[in-house]
């Protein structure tokens, strides 16, 4: 049973769009080697955006320049069919990430992000990104560090489903 | 049902954004014409605070803390103010230096002239370019004799000066005799009308200690407003971006990357240009500074025309010409100088000021711009002349100055957005 006082204070806030940006944060693969200083250097400079159902986040051969976190809601990657429908790629849930190759450079994007569910995104942008490691290089480093470690492992995983396919 | 509804909805949508939008609008337009006396004042300390932003990245990056590297930059940006402002306070003449100053500068002028014309050997037909340029430079040059020379009010408190001043003292030896020089000239050259002066005498007292009360008060409230500098440095050096975050906020999802893109290509395109040309300012006073207290002049004086001419430089085409108008005009009524390269004297101070000028200008064209400003936006130089025109005719010399940044930054914002707008296919 709780206490009725003390187990309000210490409750864990269980609503993902109450938490804190940085405790949000602390979650996603690529920010977990920061400390909560750190944290809190991030959760200044990403921008909280609200999205409608069926909403574009991004569009397809758009030129990149942000990652997108998602906090709340489902956004579904989809690239458009020949029939001129939308073939779904996969759908991304509460603290997935999208669109990381933006941090790296302005090439188009490679599918879009519509909006499946009304949802709260994060967006970290390059020209941030860029500005931070120029301020602060411990921080970025550790970023790009995991950056690095995240496109490796999704690209093993590109490599493994074409190798099943072509077997 | 759902449509008539999602209808309804963007229709309320649309008349209460373009309310909040048009009361806003006109609420800042009403404030800023209200308070329009101290745009300058908070331009400065903007300009400031960006210019500054590399170096509180740099201070960061070396391991100082935010707040610790603003503490430091506001330090020195006041510092340099409070230096700047000093330095310029001690050369401004009191009532008894400016009337010292003007009777050097009319005495001097008109000594030049006559050697330039060769009036001394013969007044009345003086040498070759008098008889050609004569007729045409005379009376310009009257024009300017009657602006400086002294009116009797001014010519009664030069002697009261002269009569509280100690003997030997270079008031009584020399700037006495050239004040006697400059009315005997003017007496010459304004016959009746020169007497007919003495009339406007108590007026004019009357007037000048009615100037004087407007003057202090003038002073108070450009200090007042000036102190609006340091706030909007501050204020903006502390913000970490919530402003510009805030205004994105408003933005629609559809063009929020499309418009942050932009705003940051903004960013790094005016700040590239404005560091330059601050940079460039910067090294053309310093080389003024240098050269002038080389040929002798006084170290304060060397630094507040250097000081003239690197802002000066901001103005393309006229800027030089400042700088070098400001440089001859002290050439010109310099008495004694110590100069560091042996060769330099009153007589030729001139030409060593051209010198200067070649020198700053040379280096600005073949070594400052190229280095300094690399790639930075550039501008046609039709646009370039019709720019600072219609500056100066809106604001004047504040005007001249910010007219080009003020193009270039609008040049920039409708380049980039027309770009991005064609890369996320919206045009």
């Amino acid at each position: 049973m709780i206490n009725p006082f003390w187990g309000n204070i210490f409750e864990e806030v269980l609503d993902p769009a109450l938490v804190k940006t940085e405790d949000f944060l602390v979650q996603i693969p690529l920010f977990t080697q920061l400390t909560k200083r750190e944290l809190k250097k991030i959760a200044v400079i990403v921008h909280r955006r609200h999205y409608q159902k069926d909403e574009l986040m991004f569009e397809m051969n758009h030129p990149g320049a942000a990652m997108f976190i998602i906090k709340t809601g489902s956004i579904k990657i989809v690239i458009p069919s020949e029939g001129g429908g939308e073939i779904e790629l996969a759908e991304l849930k509460s603290g997935a990430f999208l669109g990381e190759l933006a941090l790296l450079d302005d090439s188009p994007r490679s599918a879009s992000a519509r909006v499946s569910e009304e949802s709260i995104a994060y967006a970290f942008f390059r020209s941030d990104l860029n500005k931070l490691i120029d301020s602060d290089p411990v921080i970025g480093s550790k970023i790009l560090k995991e950056l690095a470690v995240i496109t490796g492992q999704r690209l093993k995983a590109t490599n493994k489903q074409l190798f099943a396919k072509k077997d | 049902m759902a449509d008539s509804l999602q209808n309804r909805r963007d229709f309320r949508k649309l008349v209460i954004y373009s309310i909040t939008g048009g009361f806003l609008i006109i609420a800042a337009l009403s404030l800023i014409w209200g308070l329009r006396d101290l745009i300058l004042p908070s331009i400065v300390g903007a300009l400031a605070a960006y210019l500054c932003r590399p170096l509180l990245r740099i201070m960061k990056r070396k391991g100082l803390s935010h707040s610790l590297s603003i503490l430091v930059l506001f330090c020195i940006f006041v510092g340099s103010i409070t230096l700047l402002t000093k330095q310029i306070q001690s050369i401004i003449p009191d009532d008894e230096g400016k009337l010292v100053l003007r009777i050097r500068t009319q005495y001097k002028l008109n000594v030049k002239y006559r050697d330039f014309m060769g009036l001394n050997k013969d007044p009345r037909k003086g040498n070759f370019f008098y008889q050609m340029l004569g007729n045409e430079v005379q009376p310009t040059f009257d024009k300017l004799n009657n602006s400086i020379m002294f009116d009797p009010g001014e010519r009664i408190n030069f002697e009261y000066f002269a009569s509280k001043a100690k003997e030997g003292s270079l008031l009584v030896d020399k700037y006495y005799n050239y004040y006697l020089a400059n009315i005997t000239a003017d007496q010459k050259r304004l016959g009746k009308n020169f007497i007919k002066q003495k009339a406007m005498e108590h007026k004019q007292e009357l007037a000048d200690q009615k100037d004087e009360g407007g003057i202090l008060a003038a002073i108070g409230g450009i200090i007042s407003l000036w102190l609006a500098a340091p706030f909007v440095f501050l204020f903006l050096l502390v913000d970490e971006g919530e402003i510009k975050k805030n205004l994105v906020y408003l933005v629609p999802n559809k063009y929020f990357e499309m418009i942050l893109t932009m705003i940051d290509n903004v960013d790094e395109a005016i700040g590239n240009y404005l560091r330059g040309t601050l940079t460039e300012c910067g090294l053309v006073g310093l080389t003024f500074t240098v050269c002038l207290f080389l040929i002798g002049i006084e170290f304060q004086f060397a630094l507040l025309i250097g000081l003239i001419a690197g802002l000066a430089n901001a103005i393309p085409f006229l800027g030089p010409a400042i700088g070098m108008i400001v440089g001859m005009s002290y050439a010109l009524i310099a008495e004694e100088i110590s100069p560091i390269i042996p060769m330099v004297t009153v007589d030729n101070m001139i030409i060593w000021v051209l010198v200067t000028v070649g020198i700053a200008q040379g280096l600005d064209n073949a070594v400052f711009q190229p280095i300094v400003l690399g790639s930075a936006v550039s501008l046609h130089p039709l646009v370039v002349i019709i720019g600072v025109m219609g500056g100066s005719i809106l604001l004047g010399f504040a005007g001249m100055l910010f007219a080009i940044p003020a193009i270039v930054i609008f040049k920039v914002l409708f380049v980039t957005f027309f770009e991005q707008m064609k890369a996320y296919r919206i045009i």
